[in-house]
């Protein structure tokens, strides 16, 4: 996990280009729909939701116009963005995925935690994981610090790098409050 | 060998391990949606009237201490509008040109908000030196995260009668860890 946690930190840094800046095409398919003239764009958005099954490992969808200001369904998930325009007109809902990159993944991977809820239960399980490995994380870091103080701190250098670290976190925090 | 890599992990630990305590803490508080209460204040003052938003701004931090990115510009009427943010203080700013007047909400973050928007500040793109400063600290906390597992496996590895159980541990790990990124990437 610590793996992940340091590759998002990386892919954030150096900015890998997200699922709209990527060049990859999304791939697309037609589904025939027309909508009930009777219905409100919010329960178009929800009948178009139950037509397109939810993709895998996604979360809740989001109903709104997309930029062409046509009625949009969309389901974000670890590996990018399902997306269903309705061009009313034509009767057809669009279908499109835009698959992003691993290094996305993992930024995406590392930000799916319990707050998610999702129904998914790889999701799920992957939140727990998450949960385990931030509480991990947290007790690495205390128990690093505690060994290194009690039984190395007549090192030198190791002083110095607590000293340093603690004084670019209160430089950090002063300035960026 | 080992104890280059043992000295290594040391001062790598010990030099990053509270600032990757601001992430840790701060996922614990998204993860679980601690609430975060802004403290929201005003504040009018008069700069030189005819000014732009580039300008104002620039006015602002030179004169009056103000700090951080300016963004989210915009002209309504007989008044311009912008924010200058950085991660524990938003201000969002309303300028008259004709007169000169000008209004500020200052919104300011509690030191757990203060972690949150750190752990989401990234890049060297920013006008304030002190927010690209934090983003060659993620850089730098990123890189030493990977190094302290990779020189902590090392260790323990050396360590001969603790192989065993390290081994389960690490094995039970790798095996739950790579099958559910495998899961969630092909599915």
């Amino acid at each position: 996990m610590l793996i992940v946690f340091g590759l998002a930190g990386l892919v954030v840094t150096f900015k890998a280009p997200d699922i709209m800046h990527s060049g990859i095409r999304p791939e697309s398919r037609t589904i025939d729909f027309t909508a009930p003239e009777s219905l409100s764009d919010k329960q178009v958005g929800e009948r178009i939701a139950s037509v397109v099954a939810r993709p895998p490992h996604a979360g809740e969808h989001y109903v709104h116009p997309d930029d062409s200001n046509r009625l949009a369904v969309d389901w974000y998930t670890v590996n990018g963005l399902v997306r269903a325009a309705y061009f009313e007109q034509e009767h057809r809902v669009e279908i499109q995925t835009w698959r992003n990159s691993i290094w996305r993944f993992f930024d995406n991977v590392h930000a799916t935690t319990m707050a998610d809820r999702s129904p998914d239960p790889v999701v799920r399980a992957w939140t727990w994981y998450i949960e385990l490995s931030i509480w991990s994380l947290i007790g690495m870091c205390l128990s690093g610090i505690w060994l290194g103080v009690a039984s190395r701190w007549q090192f030198t250098w190791a002083r110095i790098a607590f000293a340093a670290g603690g004084a670019v976190l209160a430089i950090s925090f002063l300035l960026e409050r | 060998m080992y104890r280059l890599i043992g000295n290594t992990h040391l001062i790598l630990g010990l030099s990053a391990s509270l600032i990757i305590l601001v992430y840790a803490v701060s996922a614990v508080q998204m993860a679980h949606g601690f609430a975060v209460k802004q403290h929201v204040s005003g504040e009018d003052l008069t700069l030189a009237p005819g000014l732009g938003a580039r300008s104002a701004a620039q006015q602002l931090m030179d004169e009056r201490g103000y700090r951080g990115d300016l963004g989210n510009v915009e002209s309504a009427g007989q008044e311009i509008r912008f924010s200058i943010t950085r991660p524990g203080t938003a201000y969002a700013v309303t300028y008259h040109p004709a007169g000169g007047r000008i209004h500020i909400e200052r919104r300011e973050l509690p030191s757990m908000g203060l972690l949150n928007r750190l752990h989401h500040l990234n890049g060297f793109e920013h006008s304030n030196a002190a927010m690209n400063a934090w983003g060659w600290i993620l850089a730098w906390i990123s890189i030493t995260l990977i190094l302290l597992g990779a020189t902590g496996v090392y260790m323990w590895f050396r360590i001969h009668n603790e192989r065993r159980i390290g081994s389960i541990l690490l094995a039970a790990n790798l095996c739950v860890s790579i099958a559910l990124l495998i899961l969630l990437r092909t599915q």
